[in-house]
């Protein structure tokens, strides 16, 4: 199993699953009309709670990534393919950034600033 | 039903190795017999009595050979009765003392069964294990005594057996007891053996010796031929009260 | 929400230690609920209660919707709950079939496919007497026979010390597939703490008889943070009075808050003085477990 648990992590496991499902989805290493495996089965694989994978799959239904069909199984949806959720989840990332540089005492300036250092340090190359 | 024949199996497993030595012991005790029943014969047929009168020598004789048959069955009955004691606190180790020390108890008793069911199981196959092995032993032994050609009073070695059999189950029950409430068997053991002990006291004085459940048991106040009823009707019911005391035990019991 | 158990108040004497001192527990059916605490804490105890092994000497006990403390009601709930402790000991006179065929013999019902899965999975030399066999088997054979009768209660006390580390994954994997993804509810005192962590949904820190802490492991780790605040100088602020503020250790010339509302009381606190730097960081449960414990209780 590729899915990677950290339980000493203080990411709640149930994130860390949706965490990596979705990059599973964004990579396309799953795919529209994919099945994912049942609870009870990836509960046996991961030896994780059963209750913690429901709750990461709810999580990506909500989000649309998913859709479980009743009786058998969940699938990865078309929705998944296209962008909506991934803008979703790269303004959290931004968010999550300004908030940290924040604590260092760095201003939502700052970030722009030393990113479009970075970016064009990736043209110079 | 399914609950007490697994129980019974494992408390015959249990009781396996201790059963077989107290077979054993009460065969050999009984088979043992007849052959010194018949030395004792031929010591008394070959006895030179021609210095007596006729007559006189026959009487003796026929006093001598009754003689026989009561010393006879007065040994085979208080040895019985002592075997029958140490197999009692022995067997009554295997109780719920035991249990509870070697971390079995736990196991028992957090599955689906009573501590009252474990506890008359436990209390029914010891005892019935010993009751049948005594029965079993004396009709063993009248049967191969007569087998022998030695035509013994049978009634004078079954008479005893009512009052052993009832003084057996209630000092069954008193260990049983003791082996529900005590938290280490050995204590429990030492406990047994000293009501026993105490229960003998009052037949060291002539006003209380009746009173006393160790000389009852041992038959020692009854005419030979005769069974003491009354006694091992007493017995029955102090063994009943002993038997309820400890369900009591058992029932409170932790582990 | 139904409760597998509900305990209030329970108190339990061994002679003037009070190894319990009013015990609240609430495990929702269909969770796998960890009891943690240090030696001594109390967590055999209960579970011994919880199954009538024992009796508490106070407070008010509902297991799967039976009186617990009834023991006219004991039998048909041990008929419902499974357990296996690590220091419970076998019938050294019986084989493994003999466990197997005793404890089929006391439960109405028994599941002997499931029995043989755990005894292939583990592979126990199934003729050999228990008195012969290693303590990890002995830990096996107990588990495997706690599973048997298809519990709805599953309540084990330290059930994976003595298995290694392989052997530990795959009774999980049995205990999460086989109980809790059929709704079954598990309770189990543990040690172990990386292994709580992956697998219960919610946990219980119990301290010298009291449940000190308790809750979902999620909640429990989005809300227990810590943060660090260096103050600007001069400044005399009572961080301990601040919301959510568990306990305040000095580190360096900061400040290490244990707080359990997730830092947002603090940041609040904290937004409104000028030059105050609050970093918030996450706990595992074993920091959560020594904060708790390692705090003296009045």
């Amino acid at each position: 199993m590729w899915i990677r648990i950290d339980p000493h992590s203080g990411l709640p496991i149930y994130l860390q699953l949706v965490v990596q499902l979705k990059r599973a989805i964004a990579s396309g290493q799953l795919r529209a009309g994919d099945q994912l495996p049942s609870v009870r089965e990836l509960a046996e694989e991961l030896t994780v709670n059963p209750n913690t994978i429901s709750r990461c799959f709810q999580e990506l239904e909500r989000d649309g990534l998913v859709s479980s069909l009743q009786g058998r199984g969940t699938f990865v949806t078309g929705a998944a393919q296209e962008g909506e959720w991934r803008e979703a989840e790269f303004g959290r990332l931004v968010r999550r950034l300004v908030e940290e540089c924040r604590q260092l005492g760095y201003g939502a300036g700052d970030v722009v600033a030393a990113v479009r250092q970075l970016a064009g340090e990736e043209q110079t190359r | 039903m399914k609950v007490i024949r697994t129980l019974v199996r494992k408390e015959f497993v249990e009781l396996r190795i201790l059963g077989l030595i107290a077979a054993v012991v009460l065969c050999a005790q009984a088979a043992f017999l007849p052959p010194v029943y018949g030395h004792l014969g031929r010591a008394f047929d070959g006895m030179d009595l021609s210095g007596m009168p006729g007559h006189l020598a026959e009487a003796l004789r026929s006093v001598l050979m009754s003689f026989r048959a009561y010393a006879w069955s007065q040994w085979y009955g208080k040895n019985l009765t002592q075997v029958l004691l140490v197999f009692t606190v022995l067997f009554s180790s295997a109780g719920l003392a035991r249990e509870a020390a070697r971390g079995t108890g736990e196991f028992l008793f957090s599955r689906p069964v009573a501590r009252e069911t474990v506890y008359a199981v436990k209390t029914g196959v010891g005892f019935g294990l010993l009751f049948l092995l005594t029965v079993g032993s004396t009709l063993l032994f009248i049967v191969v005594a007569r087998l022998a050609g030695h035509d013994l009073p049978a009634g004078w070695f079954l008479s005893g057996l009512p009052a052993s059999l009832a003084g057996m189950a209630l000092f069954y029950a008193l260990a049983a007891a003791l082996q529900a409430r005590a938290c280490e068997p050995f204590r429990a053991l030492g406990l047994s053996v000293g009501v026993i002990a105490l229960s003998g006291l009052p037949a060291l004085f002539e006003a209380t010796r009746a009173y006393s459940p160790l000389y009852r048991m041992f038959g020692s106040g009854a005419a030979p031929g005769t069974v003491d009823w009354w006694g091992a009707a007493v017995l029955l019911a102090g063994a009943a009260l002993a038997y309820a005391l400890g369900r009591r035990f058992a029932a409170g019991r932790e582990f | 929400m139904k409760y597998a158990i509900e305990a209030k108040g329970l108190v339990k004497r061994h002679g003037s230690v009070r190894a319990l001192a009013g015990l609240d527990l609430i495990v929702p059916e269909g969770s796998v609920f960890g009891l943690l605490g240090p030696n001594g804490a109390g967590k055999t105890t209960a579970l011994k209660g919880l199954l009538g092994l024992a009796r508490f000497d106070a407070g008010t006990v509902s297991v799967l919707g039976v009186d617990a403390a009834d023991p006219r009601r004991s039998l048909e709930l041990r008929a419902r709950v499974g357990y296996a402790s690590s220091d419970m000991s076998l019938f050294g006179f019986l084989t493994v079939d003999d466990h197997i065929e005793l404890c089929r013999g006391l439960y109405p019902s028994w599941d002997q496919g499931l029995v043989q899965r755990g005894l292939d999975l583990f592979a126990l030399p199934r003729r050999r007497k228990a008195g012969a066999l290693s303590r990890g088997m002995r830990g096996q054979l107990g588990l495997i026979l706690a599973l048997g009768p298809r519990p709805a209660l599953l309540m084990l006390d330290e059930p994976t010390a003595g298995l290694d580390p392989l052997m530990r994954r795959a009774f999980l994997s049995v205990l999460l597939g086989e109980v809790a993804a059929r709704g079954g509810t598990v309770l189990m005192a543990s040690h172990q703490l990386t292994e709580v962590e992956r697998t219960c949904d919610r946990v219980a820190i119990i301290h010298r008889g009291r449940a000190v802490a308790s809750g979902g492991l999620d909640e429990l780790k989005l809300t227990r943070k810590q943060v660090r605040v260096v103050l600007p100088e001069g400044s005399d602020i009572n961080l301990a009075a601040l919301p959510g503020v568990v306990s305040v250790a000095r580190a360096g010339h900061g400040f290490a808050l244990h707080v359990s509302d997730g830092g947002i009381g603090v940041a609040e606190a904290l937004g409104r003085v000028s030059g105050a730097i609050v970093d918030t960081e996450a706990l595992t449960l074993e920091d959560i477990f020594c904060t708790e414990v390692g705090r003296e209780t009045p």
